[in-house]
């Protein structure tokens, strides 16, 4: 049984020897063989829509995505986070999660995408609270990092990299954008209260506190 | 097999194997022929083989191109331009190759000031009573000046709606604020420096222009909104302001014309520190000075406030009240509701009475599922309901001659039920004034439904009549696409696209309110063509959009989710038509890297987006659209 079980010990090893040996080959290709470069999708920044920076005041619709991919057959991740909060201190909050339906793999048809720009979409949600100001942020990555545990870190990409674009929607509430980071008062429209009316604003006539 | 032929085949099946580990093991279709033969396909006029795909003709009428520009574009950069699909041709430019090309029009310059002449600064009833320091001479108001894209999906004659009620990706173009250096140019407040404005702007396009004058101007010198067209090239918009006046009244006799003034007042707190102004009834867009009320010595309660609104926004029969709405907007920190009143019977009260409410009441509940305990976190949305009245409730009120309903009154209120670990239960509360209300329930989650409630009443003495609320569940929806030569359409992009607004068989396009909006979903088409959904009950477009590169246009179908499953009829999709086009600007250089979208837009109804495209370094975009519908 001890010379049976050397035997089996002995083979097995040979097997692993061998997969060694086989793997170790395919690892050291000839020089003249060509290196697999993979590479990161890029957003196309001069073309995306609504262009990247203000929105305002009215939220589009749609958001347009053109992302580039040198190798036009090549799969990626996107996703999209909405006022983005990476919480320091987990103690007090869980960091921000991508907008739903969350991280989404595209895969091109093979030897079918035009120019290697894919145009991706979403939707921005209708209920963001019109009194303040909004980040939106649009990742793009080869793939997204995973954890240890097998959980996605869906704002973390792989060693091959990714890109992203931010938008800033002023809705012209009482937290507007100019009080973070932008001067919202060239997209007023009238709309009420103005963003940059404050206690000042005087009153239109001298009141005379009678009819 | 020589070693070095091993050595590749090896490297080769490393490669594969590297890209199968990313594979959706989905394979959409291809539109490709002979491979798959156009005499398959189940549709008339019967498609041909044509450069390698099946493609067929077809007649479109109100297709509508909106081309965005890149950033780093030379002409028009990051400008959206709509263009009518009939109206697009060469101009001077001589097209290169076999496929179509198109010249876009050049722009509209547009510069100008806005001005106010010295009669304008006189006091009430003559002018708006605001000296601008230089006596006698026209003065330029430093102002900010937007222009929003209006658009006639009717065509020619019929109603003109903002674009982006439509659904169409036009934004608001917000003029250049620019400092005049030419002697003649009028001077600005106190001798100060003469500002003007600048704007790009699309020819032959209408716009609605807002003229905004700077605080502290604005409190005094109101919006000036009216709606213009340019011409392609350089040229100037100088506008001055003159008040729109009103008829005024003394029973049936004419008295005059004048700035309309109103008396306004509330018992027995009084209006200090409130704001009123005038809007446009439709837009909701303010179209006044805002008046700030109260004074040192009267805070307009037992000593009613007189307050002088001058609007400018070119009512159709010339009255400055035609079409507008006086607001009295409360602090926010009152919790109290604002009142808006109009013309009733005919006439616009000159006397405009805030009356007495009784105390907000705090409202405590809850949110769960239906059928059971389990607590739902949510957000929740109180609005005043439309259509129900609050004239049991405000009585002994004295005579203001409107009735007190929700016609007259708006609030909207918002809050969160978030899960109380000591009693389980996902708790909310609220202070709300009084009054009948809709509340909408927006689950935190992925699994409930948005849920409106028509009725939520808050009665004056015992508070909400039912203050827990409950949610159902997200409704499944499934459904099946083939192509029409059978085949199944694996692989495309589901998408259920909330209804930007609603309409009747010819009304128009009445925005949604975004609170009370299904939320959007997407899915993608398994090998066998079919999807399944989980929505919320509401009005959807269905797009399905085929992956890019098959050559298979985007099909779209309207979806109503109501209280119980839905099955999507069989959707198919057509041999299209190739609507690809080389764009050139107006100077012939290609439009590079301009996203380029299709719409349908219909005499009522939002526009549809059925394609989408990005030009080349060519200014080229290949686009395979859906045959229009018989």
């Amino acid at each position: 049984m001890a010379r049976l079980f050397a035997l089996g010990l002995a083979t097995a090893t040979c097997v692993a020897i061998a997969m060694l040996v086989a793997t170790a080959c395919i690892t050291a290709p000839p020089p003249e063989l060509p290196q697999e470069v993979t590479h990161r999708p890029t957003i196309k920044h001069e073309s995306v829509q609504p262009p990247a920076g203000l929105v305002a005041p009215d939220l589009p619709n749609e958001f347009v995505v053109p992302v580039v991919l040198e190798d036009p057959n090549e799969a990626f991740q996107w996703d999209v986070f909405i006022d983005y909060n990476d919480c320091a201190d987990p103690s007090s909050c869980t960091p921000t999660p991508p907008l739903a339906p969350g991280v989404q793999t595209v895969t091109p048809t093979p030897g079918t995408l035009d120019g290697g720009v894919e145009l991706v979409s979403f939707i921005a949600p209708s209920d963001l609270d019109p009194s303040r100001c909004h980040t939106i942020d649009f990742l793009v990555a080869h793939s997204f990092e995973t954890t240890r545990q097998g959980g996605l870190l869906p704002r973390t990409w792989d060693a091959v990299g990714g890109d992203i674009v931010t938008w800033i929607w002023d809705p012209g509430g009482t937290v507007p954008c100019s009080l973070v980071v932008y001067d919202a008062g060239n997209v007023q429209d009238g709309a009420f209260p103005p963003v940059d009316a404050g206690a000042e604003a005087l009153p239109a006539v001298p009141e005379s506190g009678t009819d | 097999m020589s070693a070095r032929a091993g050595w590749v085949l090896l490297a080769l099946m490393g490669c594969v194997s590297v890209t199968a580990t990313r594979d959706s093991g989905v394979s959409p279709p291809l539109n490709v022929c002979p491979t798959h033969p156009c005499t398959a396909y189940l549709q008339t006029p019967a498609p041909i083989c044509n450069g390698g795909a099946c493609l067929v003709s077809s007649l479109y009428s109100n297709l509508l191109l909106v081309v965005s520009l890149a950033e780093d574009s030379d002409f028009a950069p990051g400008q959206s331009l709509a263009i009518p699909y009939g109206s697009l041709n060469p101009g001077s430019v001589t097209c290169a190759g076999t496929t179509p090309c198109a010249q876009l029009s050049g722009y509209a310059v547009v510069e100008g000031q806005y001005t106010a002449q010295p009669q304008v600064q006189q006091p009430y009833p003559n002018g708006v009573g605001w000296n601008l320091g230089n006596p006698g001479q026209t003065t330029a108001l430093p102002i900010h000046v937007t222009y929003r894209p209006l658009w006639q999906p009717g065509g020619a004659g019929t109603a003109t709606l903002d674009a982006t009620r439509l659904g169409l990706p036009l934004d608001v173009i917000p003029a250049f604020v620019v400092v005049e250096t030419s002697p003649s140019s009028p001077i600005g407040p106190v001798k100060g420096p003469s500002i003007g404005f600048q704007a790009n702007l699309q020819a032959n396009m209408s716009y609605e222009a807002t003229f905004q004058p700077d605080p502290p101007f604005d409190a005094a010198f109101p919006p000036e909104v009216e709606n213009v067209t340019f011409v392609t090239g350089r040229q100037t918009a100088e506008d001055a302001l003159v008040p729109d006046l009103t008829m005024v009244l003394s029973g049936s006799k004419i008295l005059g014309q004048q700035i309309p003034s109103f008396s306004v007042y509330r018992l027995p707190d009084g209006l200090a520190g409130w704001q009123t102004y005038l809007r446009d009834a439709t837009t909701r867009r303010r179209v006044s000075s805002i008046g700030t009320l109260g004074t040192r010595t009267n805070n307009c309660a037992s000593t009613k406030c007189t307050i002088v609104l001058p609007t400018n926004y070119h009512p159709a029969d010339g009255d400055a009240l035609t079409g507008a709405e006086i607001v009295i907007v409360p602090p926010a920190s009152l919790s109290l509701p604002t009142y808006v009143a109009g013309f009733l019977a005919g006439e616009f009260l000159y006397a405009q009475h805030y009356p007495v409410l009784p105390a907000p009441f705090t409202v405590t509940g809850s949110v769960a599922a239906v059928g059971g305990t389990t607590p739902v976190e949510a957000d929740l949305y109180f609005e005043v309901a439309q259509g129900n009245t609050m004239e049991g409730i405000y009585t002994n009120e004295p005579l203001v001659g409107l009735a007190l309903n929700a016609t007259n009154f708006e609030y909207t209120a918002k809050t969160t039920a978030l899960i109380d670990p000591s009693t389980g239960k996902a708790s909310y509360s609220i202070t709300l004034p009084p009054g009948a209300y809709s509340v909408t329930v927006r689950p935190l989650d992925a699994v409930h439904q948005v849920t409106t409630l028509p009725v939520f009443d808050v009665d004056p003495a015992a508070g909400a009549m039912s203050p827990d609320l409950q949610v159902d569940v997200l409704r499944p929806v499934q459904g099946s696409v083939h192509i029409l030569d059978e085949r199944p359409m694996a692989g495309a992009l589901v998408e259920a696209i909330p209804a930007p607004c609603t309409s009747g068989a010819t009304g128009p396009c009445v925005p949604m309110d975004p609170l009370t909006m299904p939320r959007d979903a997407q899915t993608t088409t398994a090998a066998n063509g079919s999807f399944d959904l989980a929505l919320d009950p509401g009005s959807y477009l269905l797009r399905i959009q085929p992956q890019d590169g098959t050559l298979f246009p985007w099909v779209t179908k309207p979806l109503l989710v109501g209280p119980t499953a839905v099955t999507v009829p069989p959707i198919t999709i057509p041999a299209p038509v190739h609507a690809g086009v080389q764009l050139y600007d107006p100077y012939g250089n290609a439009v590079v890297g301009a996203v380029v979208r299709v719409y349908q837009v219909p005499a009522s109804g939002p526009a549809i987006e059925v394609g989408r495209a990005l030009t080349d370094a060519t200014g080229t975009y290949d686009l395979y659209l859906a045959p229009s519908s018989p």
